[in-house]
């Protein structure tokens, strides 16, 4: 492994760079070029600093990082978590399936997520924004996402929009530090510790799916959830770009997404694309489906359909 | 309806509320003559309370059809069988056999802006 190598490398660079800069310039005019650095260190331990890329951690290195997470859980949140590193199964591909024949709007998966993923309170944030659309058309310049009143009302239908977890991923082609790839199951997923915060990943999705955080998320400690992973629910620090995860540290140990099991009418199906007899694959071989901006060529993995 | 109820009998009491809207049925096509709380299929076979789903699915076949696939009615549990099963809702624990149709909910609260939620603070 590279690991190793490539920390000791950053660090020595690190050292040599700041050996140099110290000769050149004298000690004043050192001590005020690194003030920044001194400055940041404060809220920003060495170690993290030096953190390698999630995909090129080893076990050991992997083990320190969740329980530093886990620690800084504790002191900043007061919460005692448990975060996992859920890796991909072979011989699964995760699909959505969202029937708009039987959705009422009601919100509760968008709800179901914000707990679920430890979402910032103050904003309500959640990976699902449910539309509001005159029947008739899928028009979202007609619809809208801040509807308050009862559900369902005349004349409108439903639209519950998350990441597609494309399998041609636009947010991930512009990614410039590579934070962001796709997982042998499909699901796309973010390196909250690598994502430098450049939000071009939220502009090139065309379903809005990414979420910025402009603040520190704040949830009181008995709200937090403590059933966490790296890549998906653990609480995302400021400054950093986060998406769905099909609830990737429930559905990679086989059980539903938390907004499926929110919601009240049935109109969500989750499973395996590759399995010819799951609720899925019946859903896209017997019933009217379509994908979301087709004509875009992202090739989601998350289907809407109709009844008769 | 003489000779089914009185004013005075507290059957007629438990069932004063019950609004019947549910197209063309009466009590009887559904609840057993003699035994009121025992259901009962179109063929006169008794059935036991949870099993509504073959009840209603005589009518509603389309519904009953992908209740079956799990694309209709809520559930928790596991997509995969192998590692747990789902608990699945039945059609009277949402629909009241009643008036089945459902009526408009309150939805969750709505998004909030990031910006205008900062400035609040």
């Amino acid at each position: 492994m590279s690991t190793d190598a490539t920390k000791t490398t950053r660090r020595k660079h690190l050292k040599v760079l700041g050996g140099a800069a110290g000769a050149s310039l004298g000690a004043a005019g050192f001590l005020r070029a690194v003030a920044p650095l001194v400055e940041w260190a404060d809220d920003l331990d060495m170690d993290a600093f030096l953190q390698n890329h999630y995909r090129e951690l080893d076990e050991d290195s992997l083990r320190e990082v969740l329980a530093r997470h886990e620690q800084s859980a504790k002191d900043e949140y007061g919460a005692d978590v448990s975060i996992r590193d859920v890796r991909p199964e072979a011989g699964v591909s995760f699909g959505y399936a969202l029937n708009l024949s039987i959705c009422i709007g009601c919100r509760r998966c968008a709800d179901a997520c914000h707990k679920e993923n430890n979402h910032d309170r103050a904003t309500n944030q959640s990976y699902i924004r449910v539309f509001e659309m005159e029947a008739g058309a899928i028009d979202f310049s007609q619809g809208t996402a801040s509807y308050d009143h009862a559900v369902p009302a005349p004349g409108k239908f439903y639209m519950p929009v998350q990441c597609q977890q494309c399998d041609n991923p636009p947010c991930v082609k512009v990614c410039p530090v590579e934070a962001t790839w796709k997982e042998d199951d499909g699901i796309v997923v973010v390196d909250y510790d690598w994502c430098i915060g450049c939000r071009y990943c939220e502009a090139a999705c065309p379903y809005h799916a990414r979420r910025f955080n402009w603040t520190k998320p704040e949830i009181p400690a008995d709200e937090v959830n403590g059933d966490q992973a790296y890549l998906s629910n653990r609480i995302r620090p400021q400054g950093v770009v986060e998406k769905c995860t099909f609830c990737l540290h429930r559905t990679r140990e086989g059980r539903l997404p938390a907004c499926l099991e929110a919601c009240p009418t049935g109109a969500r199906v989750f499973g395996n694309l590759l399995d010819p007899d799951s609720q899925l694959r019946w859903i896209i071989e017997n019933k009217r489906v379509f994908v979301l901006k087709e004509e875009l060529g992202t090739q989601p993995k998350f289907f809407y359909f109709f009844d008769e | 309806m003489a000779g089914l109820t009185t004013q005075e009998s507290p059957s007629h009491r438990v069932h004063e509320n019950i609004e019947l809207l549910h197209g063309q049925l009466q009590c009887l096509a559904c609840h057993d003559r003699d035994d009121r709380s025992q259901l009962h299929l179109a063929d006169g076979t008794k059935l036991a309370a949870p099993q509504t789903m073959l009840l209603c699915g005589q009518c509603h076949g389309p519904q009953k059809r992908d209740y079956d696939h799990g694309s209709h009615g809520g559930m928790t549990g596991h997509w995969d069988g192998a590692r747990g099963g789902q608990s699945r809702n039945h059609c009277v624990l949402c629909h009241n056999p009643h008036a089945p149709a459902i009526k408009p909910v309150t939805p969750m609260p709505g998004p909030v802006d990031a910006r205008r939620a900062s400035n609040e603070h």
